[in-house]
C-alpha cells in the first residue's frame, strides 16, 4: 500500500515559525501487519525526514525485547487516491523491516475497518472521515 | 540504533524522577524538555497533547514523551521485523 511520511502538523508548525521549511514527505511502499501492535517505520526514514525521536519503547518480536526510539510523524495511505484519508499521526518505533518501508500497525487500523475477502484475494480498508477505500 | 545522549539523558532524568511521579502523576504521559530538565515536568492524558506540546513548548530543544507507569510497556511487533539486525 503506497503511503506518505511526513512531520507531524505541530513540527511543521515549529519548523514554520523559525523560518524553516518543512522536509519533503517520503513516499513508499507499507505492508499492513495486524500483528503488529504500533505502525513501524524502516531504519533511515526518519533521518532523511530530519526528525528527532521522542522517547523509546521497549519492543518485544522474535528476537526477543529490545529498546527502539520512537518518532512522531503523520502517515497518510493512498495519497495518490482522488480522495485520500486524512493524515494519521502516530509514534512510530525504528526497525529494521523486511518488506516495505512501514508497517501498518493496529494503532492506524484501530481507526477504521479492515474487511479480507480471502477468496477474492483482496481486502477494504476504510479509515475514517474521507471514507477512501483501498483494494 | 543511532546513539541518542540527549534522549539517554533525559530517559535517566525520567527514571530518577519515577517513583515520585507514579504518586500522583500514573498513566499520565510526561512531558520532559532537555533545556527544563531541572523544571517540573509536564503532564497529559494522551501521548499525542504530550508530544504536540512538546513542540510548541520546546521551541526547538529535544524533549522526551513518556507514560509514567510502574514499568514501561512492553509492544509487540510482527515477525515481518528482521531479527538479525536488531
Amino acid at each position: 500500500m503506497d503511503f506518505r511520511l511526513e512531520a507531524t502538523s505541530s513540527e511543521i508548525e515549529l519548523l514554520g515559525t523559525r523560518g524553516r521549511a518543512a522536509p519533503l514527505p517520503r513516499h513508499g511502499q507499507g505492508v499492513i501487519d495486524t500483528g503488529a501492535e504500533v505502525t513501524c517505520i524502516n531504519v533511515g526514514i526518519a533521518q532523511a525526514l530530519a526528525t528527532k525521536p521522542s522517547g523509546a519503547y521497549r519492543v518485544v518480536t522474535a528476537a526477543g525485547v529490545s529498546r527502539r526510539h520512537v518518532y512522531p510523524l503523520s502517515v497518510t495511505l493512498g495519497p495518490g487516491m482522488d480522495l485520500p484519508p486524512n493524515p494519521i499521526e502516530v509514534d512510530a518505533p525504528e526497525m529494521s523491516i523486511e518488506h516495505g518501508a512501514l508497517l501498518i500497525g493496529r494503532d492506524i487500523l484501530s481507526r477504521g475497518e479492515l474487511v479480507w475477502y480471502g477468496p477474492d484475494g483482496r481486502f477494504e480498508l476504510i479509515l475514517p472521515r474521507s471514507g477512501a477505500r483501498f483494494r | 540504533m543511532v546513539p541518542d545522549p540527549v534522549l539517554d539523558r533525559l530517559e535517566a532524568s525520567f527514571e530518577r524522577r519515577r517513583a515520585k511521579m507514579l504518586r500522583d502523576h500514573e498513566g499520565e504521559w510526561a512531558l520532559m524538555i532537555y533545556r527544563r530538565v531541572s523544571e517540573p515536568t509536564e503532564f497529559f492524558d494522551t501521548q499525542r497533547e504530550a508530544t504536540d506540546a512538546g513542540f510548541r513548548k520546546a521551541s526547538g530543544s529535544r524533549f522526551l514523551v513518556k507514560q509514567v507507569l510502574k514499568e514501561d510497556r512492553v509492544y509487540f511487533i510482527s515477525r515481518l521485523v528482521l531479527a538479525d539486525r536488531l
